[in-house]
């Protein structure tokens, strides 16, 4: 199972964390768009960002590496995946691996790799409030959208994810105890934690309604103020360059 | 006039089930009031009926002689709940964001919500872990984070939903302290358990709940003699009587 604590906010002081939440979020979206359709050479440039990105959270990357080691079977499962089903030359007689989906695979790896690394980095450097502002700043000049709730929505959907993880680790840990694993279906295996899962997910959400409406609940809250600094702009402005020249030009 | 009545409230649920049948009820200024009862005796819902969170099919609650349906943000404000569950209170992703949620649904300014909310932590001792992620905290943290909370939004009666279950020696001698300062500090505490045991020692009166009804009120020494024929543990007493069975000896 993957480690989902990677996705945690640190709030270590740095650059990154500094970064304008209002900007942060379309060059997270600018990152992910270079990084899924970028040709080879463009991934490269996309992947430099990532890394300096990295770098400049002075979040220890072998730690977070660390903690990416869970999902390095969803990145072999798409290297397998692309290698058995794109067409081409096969790599050995007998194996139906082809060398282009060998190719297509490392490099569909790779996309997804640097992707969550980025998500990662994104989540670790910028907490909640700060999205909830970004995302109220955004949608406030959208008549008739609730700009307020759909920010705090986000913001609690980010926050419950750890927990729904934390209770998919207990439910399994006791379906395990009382031997799930000598089951030889999976799905069957699969629907023994799914159910209890989501029964326990709907009576929280309930609980968590009762307990927002307890403390005065209201769509419009306060909201953290957000700065644009100059070196925003710049940062914002370098990842929109390197983006638009990864996909459109470095081929 | 109480701080908190509930007069001739019955609440029936939409599936029929009828949880309270004529409750009344008065919350005096600055007391510490217990209300016991075995599950299912309509404790939690009569807690939910004194901050507004559920409506009375008949009867009404009223908060300072005002209806709560009259001054329904207001009682909110000043009418805390604690949940049994500390998890299901928990909704920010830091201690400071989920102690500032109160505050900032209250519009104050973002200066006046910061310092509600270190405040509040300050006041629970959780100002050095501001920053850690809520689930990571121990039970009796959470208990905490959850009275910080409330308190950040400056309530005048803070009731708590069994607030000793699941926690280990510690954790409650850890939460009943904080029930006690709340006490000392001027608030109107209302704690609602069947541990009766765990503060019967310091509540200035007691009120039993059986089968959605208020079966007996009145003080611990009067009361601690029939709680066993309501399906409550009778504590043991040695020679210092009621104040000796304390857990913070």
């Amino acid at each position: 199972m993957a480690d989902v604590g990677v996705f945690e906010y640190r709030g270590t002081e740095s650059l990154l964390q500094r970064y304008d939440a209002r900007h942060k979020l379309p060059a997270l979206v600018a990152v992910a768009a270079g990084l899924l359709r970028s040709p080879p050479l463009g991934l490269l440039a996309m992947s430099g960002v990532v890394a300096c990105a990295a770098l400049s959270s002075r979040v220890p990357l072998a730690g977070i590496l660390r903690q990416l080691r869970g999902f390095s079977a969803i990145l072999v499962l798409a290297l397998v995946a692309e290698a058995f089903s794109v067409p081409g030359a096969r790599i050995a007689p007998g194996l139906p691996a082809t060398a282009q989906g060998v190719e297509s695979g490392a490099l569909l790896a790779w996309r997804l790799g640097a992707l969550i690394v980025a998500g990662a980095l994104f989540a670790g450097s910028t907490s909640v409030s700060m999205v909830r502002s970004a995302v109220a700043w955004y949608l406030r000049p959208f008549p008739f959208v609730p700009a307020g709730r759909i920010a705090t929505m986000l913001s609690l959907t980010v926050t419950f994810i750890p927990l729904v993880f934390d209770t998919y680790r207990g439910i399994h840990e006791a379906a395990l105890s009382r031997g799930m694993a000598l089951r030889r279906n999976p799905l069957r295996s699969a629907r023994i934690v799914a159910v209890p899962l989501l029964i326990r997910c709907f009576s929280r959400t309930d609980a968590v309604v009762s307990a927002m409406e307890a403390r005065c609940y209201v769509d419009e809250r306060t909201v953290a103020s957000l700065r644009s600094r100059p070196e925003d702009w710049a940062i914002t402005l370098g990842v929109a360059g390197v983006t638009s020249a990864s996909l459109f030009w470095l081929r | 006039m109480s701080l908190l009545e509930v007069r001739g409230v019955s609440h029936r649920f939409p599936d029929g089930r009828t949880a309270l049948r004529e409750v009344s009820l008065s919350i005096e200024s600055g007391e510490l009031l217990l209300i016991a009862g075995p599950n299912g005796s309509g404790k939690t819902v009569l807690m939910k009926h004194l901050n507004g969170l559920l409506a009375p099919t008949s009867g009404v609650v009223l908060l300072e002689g005002r209806p709560l349906a009259d001054c329904l943000a207001e009682a909110r404000r000043r009418v805390g709940l604690i949940f049994q569950d500390a998890d299901a209170q928990i909704v920010g992703q830091t201690v400071r964001e989920d102690v500032a949620f109160g505050p900032e649904n209250l519009r104050l300014s973002e200066e006046e919500v910061r310092r509600r909310a270190d405040a509040a932590m300050s006041a629970v001792g959780l100002l050095g872990l501001a920053d850690q992620a809520p689930h990571r905290l121990s039970g009796g943290e959470k208990r905490r984070l959850a009275v910080a909370g409330v308190l950040a939004m400056e309530p005048s009666v803070v009731i708590f939903d069994e607030p000793f279950a699941a926690l280990d020696y510690p954790g409650i001698r850890q939460v009943l302290r904080e029930i006690l300062r709340l006490h000392g500090g001027g608030h109107t505490v209302v704690v609602i358990t069947h541990e009766i045991e765990k503060v019967l020692a310091h509540a200035t009166r007691m009120a039993i709940m059986s089968a959605g009804t208020i079966a007996r009120v009145g003080t611990a020494a009067e009361l601690i003699d029939v709680v066993e024929s309501y399906g409550i543990r009778r504590p043991r007493l040695d020679a210092r009587g009621i104040r000796g069975i304390t857990w913070l000896t």
